[in-house]
């Protein structure tokens, strides 16, 4: 490289340092939600659904549940409690909780109650009552369907990084608690492991 | 139009001489490396954001620190959203300081990555054109006033996320990096009043007694891990703390006690100087920063319902700061060479195209000139984390900090059979 070459060189590098900082995304596509992607390192919407989908097929699946109740008997009820986050990591456990709910109504094995909608509903019960609506039609609270079932669970995760490999580890564990006796019905665990290579040098 | 090739042969021709050509060349040289970096440093331009937020004037900080988002270089944009976060925090505005702090967070990470081409530019000017990454300890007191917020909002999972995230990455650096950090005890003991508000008794002994390893001055709060290492059966820890400290009282809780920690962030964090004495404008070949503290941290005391104690100091940045820049120090020396060499490579590249040795001389002069520490750091900082603890009856209460010259009150409502923590700036 010539002496001239390797002044411009150097000049170059000089102003392109006074643009130091991260680069904004200006461009995007719409993709496909159920593809794995996996952009970075943290828990990600494929692993809340890996999650929810062995639960449900677990819990559908588990001797308890296997066969269907005989006709006329009423789906055993149950509620999606606390999900516990035990990781370093800030995930929406809510999100976490109705994705198995949702997974769970759709195996047609369990009637589901939905905890977040009781205030709601609370509200709808007042204005039913209220005048507005035919009086003959007009629910009134009393008539709720008992829970069968409350659903707890905890996700914890171990993070190890090891020069430029990081390698996360997660458990899922949830229970099923009989609401009569306190006895549990079911319980199982979701394991996830995933590796990254860290980019360390950028342009 | 046609004579428009006649009049421009006919026109006088400007040819530079061999000199002029040679000082413009020096004279470009001089504005890319002196232009780029004599734009007025961060710490300077936020001196009146500063000395409002001392003021505990929140709101004018903020507007000036809004302000100069609009004008800032990218470079700069991560202590922005560090001054902005902790003076929301200041403010008890902690909803909108956990938004700002995640932002720093995620812009933290996107800067961990090295990038060539600013490390070439750096490598020719100086440390202050680069985007500013923070030190270690700085990102670590990102999660530390996280917590801290999440606590104030009775988001205790979060609260928890984040201490967690503080031991993991320090594990990592410690462990991974071999770097000659230790544990930060605000964090440990933060988890442990975290856990213990959750009934978890032994998570919450381990944090309290992690603490207090990394801290033994710690003794006006060892009645925690007195009385945990009691219910939690630990019999030999029991037995070791009740000899070390006969006489902290450490009854067990009724069931209607309540607790309040409350966390004093004290003083002002310490600042990067120059560390040579030559405070001239020319450059030094080597340049590199050293802490200094920024006077010293006022006793404080708190009281409630008639109960006075000092808060105690739990984790003091001026020597965790101190600490974690003498680690980088000798990167930033190599570094620094590294510059001088390019600059030399350069100067020796100017003076060959020139064919004059003397102008290659004060090409070096000129590209050194530009040589500055970096003296950037997140200056809204506490220099000390102190902690105060009460038990309460269930209530509410009214809690006294006394600080020199800035007494504050505040109310907190105390909940039977939980630890409530009440968080203040102290300057």
């Amino acid at each position: 490289m010539n002496t001239r070459r390797l002044l411009l060189s150097a000049l170059v590098a000089v102003s392109l340092a006074g643009c130091g900082g991260p680069r904004a995304f200006t461009r995007g596509t719409y993709e496909d939600p159920n593809t794995i992607e996996m952009l970075g390192d943290r828990f990600n919407e494929n692993d809340l659904q890996l999650i929810a989908k062995k639960m449900a097929e677990s819990l559908a699946s588990s001797p308890r549940f296997v066969q269907p109740p005989p006709q006329g008997q009423p789906l055993p009820i149950v509620l999606v409690g606390k999900l516990r986050n035990s990781t370093s990591e800030h995930i929406d456990m809510r999100s976490l909780a109705d994705k198995i709910q949702t997974a769970l109504a759709q195996t047609g094995r369990f009637a589901l109650v939905d905890q977040a909608a009781r205030q709601d509903i609370a509200e709808e019960y007042e204005y039913q009552q209220s005048g507005y609506v035919n009086p003959n039609a007009a629910k009134a609270p009393g008539q709720q369907a008992s829970v069968d079932f409350l659903m707890t669970g905890d996700l914890a995760s171990i993070i190890q990084e090891v020069g430029r490999d990081k390698l996360v580890y997660y458990k899922m564990t949830a229970k099923l608690n009989d609401v009569r006796t306190g006895t549990l019905a079911w319980t199982d665990e979701k394991q996830i492991r995933k590796k990254f290579e860290k980019q360390g040098v950028s342009w | 139009m046609s004579n428009l090739p006649d009049i421009a042969s006919q026109a006088p021709r400007v040819s530079a001489s061999p000199a002029a050509a040679r000082w413009g060349l020096l004279f470009m040289l001089a504005c890319c490396v002196l232009g780029t970096g004599c734009a007025s440093d961060y710490v300077a331009r936020t001196a009146s954001a500063r000395s409002a937020y001392q003021a505990s004037d929140y709101p004018r900080a903020l507007a000036e620190l809004d302000g100069e988002q609009k004008e800032a270089p990218e470079r700069d944009q991560l202590l922005l959203l560090l001054d902005k976060g902790m003076v929301l925090h200041a403010a008890g505005q902690w909803e909108e300081s956990t938004k700002v702090l995640a932002q720093a967070d995620d812009l933290s990470s996107q800067l961990d990555i090295t990038s060539v081409s600013e490390e070439a530019g750096v490598l020719l000017s100086n440390e202050r054109r680069r985007a500013y990454r923070g030190e270690d300890f700085e990102k670590l007191m990102i999660s530390v006033l996280q917590a801290l917020n999440y606590a104030e909002l009775g988001r205790d999972e979060d609260a928890l996320v984040e201490v967690r995230r503080v031991n993991e990455r320090l594990e990592k650096m410690i462990t991974e990096e071999k770097k000659p950090y230790e544990q930060l005890a605000i964090a440990r003991y933060l988890g442990g009043v975290l856990y213990e508000d959750q009934h978890e008794w032994d998570s919450a002994f381990i944090d309290y007694m992690k603490a207090y390893e990394l801290e033994p001055r710690l003794e006006g709060l060892v009645e925690p891990l007195l009385r945990l290492a009691k219910k939690t059966g630990r019999d030999d820890a029991y037995e070791s703390l009740s000899q070390k400290f006969p006489d902290v009282a450490h009854d067990a809780l009724s069931p209607g006690d309540g607790q309040l920690v409350v966390v004093v962030e004290a003083g002002l964090s310490p600042q990067k100087e120059r560390a040579s004495r030559d405070y001239g404008d020319s450059g030094d070949l080597i340049e590199v920063p050293v802490y200094r503290d920024r006077g010293g941290t006022p006793p404080v005391r708190v009281s409630v319902d008639g109960q006075a104690n000092r808060a105690v100091t739990v984790t003091s940045l001026s020597r965790v700061a101190q600490v974690h820049l003498n680690d980088r120090i000798g990167r930033m020396l190599a570094k620094q060479l590294a510059g001088a060499v390019a600059k030399a490579g350069v100067a020796a590249g100017v003076g060959a195209l020139t064919k004059s040795k003397e102008l290659g001389v004060l090409a070096f002069l000129v590209l050194n000139a530009g040589n500055q520490a970096d003296l950037r750091s997140w200056l809204s900082l506490p220099a000390e984390f102190q902690v105060a603890r009460f038990r309460l009856p269930p209530g509410k209460h009214t809690v006294q900090v006394d600080a020199p010259g800035r007494p504050t009150t505040h109310e907190v409502e105390v909940k039977p059979g939980r630890v409530e923590v009440l968080v203040v700036r102290s300057y």
